[in-house]
């Protein structure tokens, strides 16, 4: 945008300077060229004049045209006679005056006289008489100056002008690159209804039209994708509930049944509740990956849900370790159906991989506040620290599945709920053995 | 023994839901739409309706409004999601409580046993220590069910009578959701707090002279509800 101004200002300057030069040349040519005919003519009669006898010189002067008569002046045999007072040689600068009366040459010289601009002429004449006549320039010199000013005034113009045409051209050129920048970046941030504005210009519409059928199709199966696990889930749950409701009717009878039959209800038992679990966090995860998990924060006491879980859950966790700088720093905003899933989701994956849950506690910070689980199990190894929150994560430990193995999607679950807090979360060792899973929140006080 | 309506278009769920409560000693009547469920209701007003949102034809919500313009029935919904939106929804529409697919047999029958024996204890409280509460043009007559305001009567089901006797009867208190849960509907692990806010938001419908600014239903930003005379 400055280079299109730069240029055009250059231009601008360029076009003005030639101007003027021009225009004040020829003026100036055009102006000492009558002034020098006028001033032969005057001459000339001048002359004739002086050729009869004794000539009235101041008459002769007086004689001449109206113009003129204030302006000529006549040297004869060495005396000067001017048309007015105020007229005489010293008005003339000398290099004229020797040029003409020495030299014999007629001349003309343009300088200020008494600070006005003006041209003399001077023409020799008979012997070494000379007749001088100044033409005042002051005319001219006022048309040059309106000249100059009103050049200086559409050079300004112009220059705003090229400026403002140049920001204009330059942000058309540059908006939609933005534009799509902004939105790709929107878009990267998992805001995926961002599209670029196709309508206005044509050359653009092509690009514009191109990136958003792009998204859409992005967007598109992305939905998909989601709405498929989250359709799923939804089918699935209807089945479920009446598995769910037929075994808790057998389990009312188990007094009756056969010991076999009571084995194999237990079993179709805990796969339901399985099955379930899997169902639910399926459901759930779908939601996170179609954007539409909606954070409800309300105010929450931290320890008692922290309690109430490990109670739910029948934890053997006998007391929750509660660090806070005061009692009422303990309720904290967040959003409670979630913070008590990822707790209880922490308390079985203990469980299920290390024996149970056997401290738990809550620690409130300055920024964030933060609650863990722990557990004496065989810890999580290093390399798996991070892997350990994938979806269906199987341990490098492989091989050695337990009946209770397959939490899947928990920790993924925990995982995301931290992140849509806006925290983190994460497993720490413990000595001489077992895990510590944090999950660090923003502290929001209510 | 009490009857309860089922209308659930799920003949499984159905039937399934049907025997688990047959087993607690209820007499269990099934609609598979709307429709049959309000006739069969016309025909035996039930003691509790359980009702499934997502029906064909008319839906849970709308068999809820009909309902509630016949009755103040305990309903029950049941929903196959745990979308907020759709549970806010279900509320308004006048249910008393929710559970949600799929659900353990304790935690749907713990809700029906709550809201019959809320139904049959009358709105009224076990001690009151005062028969008759005003706050502003509103008159809570306690032990007759009766709720005035200015001079006319205003109906209020069975949960907003009673949440609204719970805190009236102790203007100024802070009741916490927890504590309103535990005193109104009974049980406090097993519901949350939408359950009240939504009947919080019904009653102020019913009760307020502007329902949007609150003046005697008010809220205690963060921590619960109160009642100011």
């Amino acid at each position: 945008m400055l280079t299109f101004a730069m240029i055009g200002l250059l231009a601008v300057t360029a076009m003005s300077t030639a101007t003027y030069g021009l225009a004040r040349g020829y003026l100036l040519s055009q102006r000492q060229t009558s002034a020098v005919r006028q001033a032969q003519a005057n001459a000339r009669l001048v002359r004739n004049l002086l050729r009869t006898p004794n000539p009235d010189i101041p008459q002769l002067l007086g004689s001449l045209g109206t113009p003129a008569a204030g302006r000529a002046m006549v040297r004869v045999d060495s005396a000067w006679f001017a048309a007015s007072a105020g007229l005489g040689p010293e008005v003339l600068p000398p290099e004229l005056r020797s040029l003409v009366v020495e030299r014999r040459q007629p001349a003309r010289q343009r300088y200020r006289n008494n600070g006005q601009p003006v041209v003399a002429v001077g023409i020799p004449l008979d012997d070494d008489d000379a007749y001088f006549e100044l033409f005042p320039l002051v005319e001219l010199s006022r048309t040059l100056t309106t000249l100059r000013y009103s050049l200086l005034a559409s050079a300004g113009f112009a220059l705003v002008g090229s400026l403002t045409l140049g920001y204009w051209a330059s942000r058309r050129v540059l908006r939609p690159v933005l534009d799509i920048g902004r939105a790709a970046a929107s878009i990267a941030a998992g805001r995926l209804d961002a599209r670029l504005d196709a309508a206005g210009d044509e050359e653009l519409f092509a690009l514009a039209s191109g990136f958003n059928s792009m998204v859409d199709s992005l967007q598109d199966r992305i939905e998909r994708d989601a709405r498929f696990a989250s359709d799923v889930s939804h089918e699935l749950r209807s089945p479920l509930t009446t598995l769910r409701s037929a075994v808790e009717i057998m389990q009312r009878r188990r007094q009756e049944m056969h010991p076999r039959s009571v084995r194999a209800l237990d079993l179709l038992t805990e796969e339901v509740d399985r099955f379930e679990r899997l169902v639910t966090d399926l459901l759930e995860i779908s939601r996170y990956d179609a954007g539409v998990a909606p954070l409800e924060l309300e105010p929450v006491d931290l320890p008692a849900l922290v309690r109430r879980v490990l109670r739910d859950e029948g934890a053997a966790v006998v007391s929750v370790e509660v660090d806070a700088p005061s009692e009422e720093s303990q309720v904290v905003l967040v959003d409670r159906r979630r913070v008590e899933h990822s707790i209880s989701n922490l308390v079985r994956n203990a469980s299920a991989h290390a024996g149970g849950a056997v401290a738990a506690g809550v620690v409130v910070g300055v920024d964030s506040v933060s609650l863990y689980v722990e557990d004496r199990g065989p810890g999580v190894a290093p390399a798996d620290r991070e892997a350990v929150f994938q979806r269906f994560f199987r341990g490098s430990t492989a091989g050695r599945r337990s009946s209770s193995d397959g939490v899947g999607l928990g920790l993924a679950l925990v995982h995301e709920q931290a992140r849509l807090h806006g925290g983190q979360v994460w497993v720490e060792e413990v000595r001489p053995s077992g895990a510590r899973f944090v999950i660090q929140l923003p502290r929001r006080s209510p | 023994m009490a009857q309860i309506l089922i209308i659930e278009d799920d003949d499984r769920i159905r039937e399934t839901t049907g025997l688990l409560l047959e087993d607690e000693g209820y007499d269990v009547v099934g609609a598979a739409s709307g429709e049959d469920g309000l006739a069969a209701f016309e025909r035996a007003p039930a003691a509790c309706v359980i009702v499934d949102l997502m029906l064909p034809g008319m839906n849970g919500f709308d068999c809820c409004r009909e309902l509630r313009k016949r009755s103040d029935v305990p309903i029950i919904m049941l929903t196959a999601r745990t979308d907020p939106f759709d549970v806010v929804a279900g509320l308004e529409a006048g249910a008393d409580d929710y559970v949600t697919k799929p659900f353990h047999a304790k935690e749907l029958t713990a809700r029906v046993r709550a809201l019959l024996r809320r139904a049959r204890a009358g709105g009224g409280s076990e001690t009151t220590p005062r028969k008759v509460i005003r706050f502003g043009d509103v008159e809570v007559r306690v032990d007759e069910g009766v709720v005035l305001k200015g001079q006319s009567a205003i109906t209020l089901t069975k949960t907003e009578f009673r949440l609204l006797c719970k805190m009236a009867e102790h203007p100024g208190r802070l009741f916490s959701r927890e504590a309103l849960l535990d005193k109104v509907w009974g049980y406090s692990y097993l519901g949350d707090g939408k359950l009240v806010d939504a009947h919080v938001h019904r009653l102020r419908a019913k009760v307020e002279d502007d329902p949007s600014n609150p003046k005697h239903v008010v809220t205690v930003r963060g921590l619960g509800y109160k009642v100011v005379t």
